[in-house]
């Protein structure tokens, strides 16, 4: 026996040692603070659909969490596998769970269009050859619902001399041709920067690209700044006759802070349909939050914040007229971020992302649910930490990065 | 009964065996001699299952496996213990890994070799790593023991030791093969030649009816066919 | 079995007084390098402090407090970790070649025991697994110990925060690697190095079957061995085919435990058949 004591004892402390470590990692989850929402008014059900990617920042380790149904779980939690596959996209994982196979190598929502019989997907593919030169072509990928027919075929970029980079902004297929809508920034030999947005148009029964129309185009010199963004979208990849653009203009002050230029932006709007530009005319008040607005093909939905309390105001698009005015119980504080979304006719908003600016600590973030047409008050209620230990969240922050609805 | 049968082994372009066959009958000691270089030591190597080669051996009427080393020992010219452990720690070695170890006759060498247990192996003479080998190796129960080189390189009294060994009770019954280069002082106790060379088996006999029939001893045979 | 517990056993022996020394290097160079970073942390900061007469809270607001990631980023911390990861790589060729090198031949004996060459070979891969597992263990042991001692000797309101074993190990790129932070990655990571050592085992048989030939057919056998283990990653990489994550990760095991079966067989074929001493 005494030969055998050496590796007796490798293998006992090998076991019990690395064994107690990971079963002490695995149930160390537990120990972190659960946070939840307390219900203040309404009914707790609202929140089933309710989902909150948030981040719990028990110094000095950062640990991923999501609220789902008012249930707290750490990415730590999750199996191996749950955090290994990566979809965080809703939308995504429901494309990729229902074609498995047309879905494969395929990503970013923007690129996708779907309609009741297809599923449509175009990308930019930039490559550079063996001499340095860039080459950049379109992925395209069509599949009929019924048949399971999947095309794809790549056609070359036009006019790529001209452009330094591509993004797909939005796909949609309109009489049987393909719309692609990106925003390019444009190679320039000196100062000058200039964005554009393209919108290509794309023959799908003969593979080729039928026009390359500059919708707009903005050229500016440093310390000025342009952005090209579009307004989200409640329903990304649905058929879409509209689209809208919202251009905004800002400057880098010399030693200071980038400032944005919120009367010289402008919100435009394109009909694939019609084929007509054409800049919204909002109520002065309403222009600079259009940003976080939120559109759904007809309304834009966008959050103002110059009355005492938040007011969501639905404007609609063909007459530009703001049909509806949803004011909530919830004062305006212009120093708290707020997080706004639109789903099932409802209006999910969330003030506070969790931390106080001041001293990071841990501060309530208050959600409203309330019905978009009557403007009545669902659910209203408040994120609690609960903890195990209490003396322990004391140094504990918790930061929320989105909410999404189901 | 050890059947060679055919064998060849090349080292890369090098031939060293060629077709070697020969029969090596139990209760009797077979002497492989021949120069050195002639692949000796490559043959009992063969036998052992410790380097490839073409043909085939069996081991009565039996292929080589892994339980074939409780039957069958090698003695090789070079102590096969780690040069930190002392005598008893390889006693203790052999009799953890070897059911045909036999720690009866294991002390009985060590008696009449007069090996002491706690003499570390990298401490021993030449003569008495040598018997060390012996004495690990006959301690088996085994039915067949080879044997490389057992006598060279060591000095005189231990060679009369090793020898009575070979006439003892603790060789009876089994089958020994063992090489040499010189045949010198053991040729009485040899009951058949393998004279071997380039690879080849040049002449296989029984001494006692070679003294008997044709009045010839191993060396003049050796001279004989060396020389011709 | 039984045989091939003593074969473990026997080759931990063997190797037992270069592994205590390195179990004691990582001991005594991990708890030097707490208590000097500590001392010469507080050192520091307390000449700073009588020198611009502040106070500790000031001081911390100024130049910082400390925690236990810049203790574990030293040297002192670091080094025999590394030691110890060159010197079990190097154990992994000396495991075979000092049985056929040095003054004595021990193979012979290794091979002529009545036992089965698989076993011979998988009692040397234990081995090593079992000793790097130890040294595992091991920091996984005193790191809390070490985290102790250094929260005892940093006055709390030079301590940036009280850390767990766990984040420390998290904090840590050397530590997160022998470390891993959830057991599938363990398992995944282990399991990772198991194949890295019956493909170098499965090398070095070729080098001893077949000397310098074998050296090429051993480099080739490690090239072949690598692609197909990595085959799904150069797929994706051409952008042939894309796999789903989890697509990748199956195949990916699969792969690693064919290779490692694949090439323990072959390692131990070799050490059958082909092995000469």
């Amino acid at each position: 026996m005494k030969r055998y004591i050496c590796s007796i004892i490798i293998v006992m402390v090998v076991i019990l040692s690395i064994g107690t470590y990971y079963v002490k990692v695995a149930s160390s989850a537990s120990d972190l603070p659960k946070y939840t929402f307390k219900t203040l008014e309404g009914s707790d059900k609202e929140l089933d659909p309710v989902i909150i990617n948030g981040t719990h920042q028990g110094n000095p380790i950062y640990e991923p969490l999501t609220i789902e149904s008012n249930q707290t779980t750490y990415s730590s939690e999750k199996s191996y596998f749950e955090n290994f596959s990566g979809i965080i996209d809703l939308e995504m994982e429901k494309l990729t769970k229902e074609y498995r196979s047309f879905m494969r190598g395929k990503d970013s929502i923007d690129s996708f269009y779907e309609d009741d019989d297809f599923l449509a997907y175009a990308s930019v593919n930039e490559d550079f050859t063996k001499s340095g030169k860039k080459e950049a072509e379109f992925d395209i990928a069509l599949l009929e619902k019924k048949s399971e027919d999947e095309t794809s075929f790549n056609i070359e970029l036009p006019d790529q001399e001209r452009i330094m980079n591509t993004s797909i902004r939005d796909v949609q297929l309109i009489h049987s041709k393909l719309q692609v809508l990106t925003t390019n920034d444009v190679n320039s030999n000196d100062e000058k920067q200039t964005k554009e947005v393209h919108l290509y148009t794309i023959d799908l029964a003969n593979k080729k690209v039928l026009s390359d129309k500059i919708l707009l185009s903005e050229s500016f010199k440093n310390p000025n700044q342009v952005e090209l963004e579009i307004p989200i979208d409640v329903a990304r990849i649905q058929p879409n006759n509209m689209i809208l653009i919202s251009l905004v203009k800002g400057i880098y002050h010399e030693d200071g802070p980038y400032e944005e230029k919120p009367n010289e932006g402008k919100l435009l709007s394109y009909n694939y349909e019609t084929e007509k530009l054409e800049t919204v005319k909002l109520p002065k008040k309403e222009t600079d939050m259009v940003r976080g607005g939120k559109f759904d093909g007809k309304n834009l939905y966008v959050v103002d914040i110059k009355s005492n309390n938040y007011h969501i105001k639905t404007i609609d698009l063909s007459n530009q007229k703001i049909t509806n005015d949803l004011e909530l119980d919830l004062a305006v504080h212009k120093d708290e971020q707020y997080f706004a979304t639109i789903k099932n006719g409802r209006v999910y908003f969330l003030l506070g992302n969790g931390t106080n600016q001041q001293d990071r600590a841990y501060k309530p973030a208050q959600l409203h649910i309330a019905d978009l047409k009557t403007g009545k008050t669902l659910y209203k209620g408040e994120t609690v930490i609960q903890s195990a230990d209490q003396k322990k969240t004391k140094n504990h922050g918790f930061y929320i990065e989105e909410i999404i609805v189901q | 009964m050890i059947e060679v049968k055919q064998i060849s082994k090349k080292y890369g372009r090098k031939t060293i065996l060629d077709g070697v066959s020969f029969t090596a009958n139990k209760g009797e000691v077979t002497c492989l001699i021949g120069i050195n270089g002639v692949g000796k030591t490559t043959t009992l190597k063969a036998i052992m299952g410790l380097t490839p080669y073409k043909g085939e051996i069996l081991i009565d009427d039996q292929k080589m496996t892994n339980n074939s080393y409780e039957k069958i020992t090698f003695i090789p010219d070079a102590p096969t213990m780690l040069p930190s452990m002392t005598v008893k720690q390889a006693m203790v070695f052999m009799e953890d890994f070897y059911t045909s170890w036999n720690p009866q006759r294991a002390n009985q060498l060590m008696g009449f070799f007069k090996l002491k247990e706690e003499t570390p192996i990298s401490e021993l003479s030449k003569g008495n790593t040598a018997k060390l080998n012996l004495m690990l190796g006959l301690s088996l129960d085994v039915d067949y023991v080879l044997m490389d080189e057992p006598f060279s390189g060591i000095d005189m009294f231990s060679r009369e030791q090793i020898a009575d060994v070979f006439a003892s009770h603790l060789i009876e019954d089994r089958g020994v093969i063992i090489t040499t280069h010189e045949i010198g002082d053991i040729e009485h106790l040899i009951d058949k030649v393998i004279l071997l060379d380039n690879g080849k088996v040049l002449k296989e006999f029984n001494t006692e009816e070679m003294r008997e029939d044709e009045g010839k001893s191993v060396v003049d045979v050796m001279r004989e066919v060396y020389q011709s | 079995m039984m045989r091939y517990i003593k074969l473990v056993n026997f080759e931990i022996n063997r190797f037992s007084k270069i592994y205590i020394s390195l179990l004691l290097i990582t001991l005594v160079s991990q708890l030097v390098g707490v208590i000097i970073g500590t001392k010469s942390f507080l050192n520091r900061a307390l000449d700073i402090m009588l020198e611009e007469k502040i106070s500790e809270a000031a001081y911390v607001t100024n130049y910082g407090g400390i925690d236990f990631t810049q203790i574990a980023n030293s040297l002192w911390f670091q080094g025999p970790i590394a030691l110890s990861a060159v010197a079990l790589v190097f154990y992994i060729f000396l495991i075979w070649y000092r049985d056929w090198f040095g003054k004595n031949t021990f193979i012979y004996r290794l091979l002529m025991l009545p036992t089965s060459r698989l076993s011979i070979y998988l009692s040397k891969a234990t081995a090593i697994f079992l000793m790097v597992l130890g040294l595992i263990a091991l920091q996984i042991i005193i790191l809390p110990m070490e985290n102790a001692l250094f929260n005892s000797y940093v006055p709390e309101s030079l301590l940036n925060t009280e850390m767990s074993t766990s984040s420390i190990v998290k904090m840590n790129s050397v530590l997160n690697l022998v470390i891993p932070s959830t057991f599938t990655q363990f398992l995944l990571s282990y399991g990772i190095g198991l194949m890295a050592m019956s493909i170098l085992f499965t090398a070095i048989m070729f080098e001893r079957s077949f000397r310098i030939k074998g050296i090429i057919l051993g480099l080739v056998f490690t090239g072949i061995a690598a692609a197909l283990f990595l085959a799904p990653v150069f797929i994706m990489a051409s952008e042939s085919f894309y796999f789903y994550p989890n697509e990748l990760f199956g195949i990916m095991t699969a792969l690693g435990i064919i290779v490692t079966g694949l090439s323990i067989w072959l390692g131990s074929w070799l050490l059958k058949n082909r092995v000469t001493v």
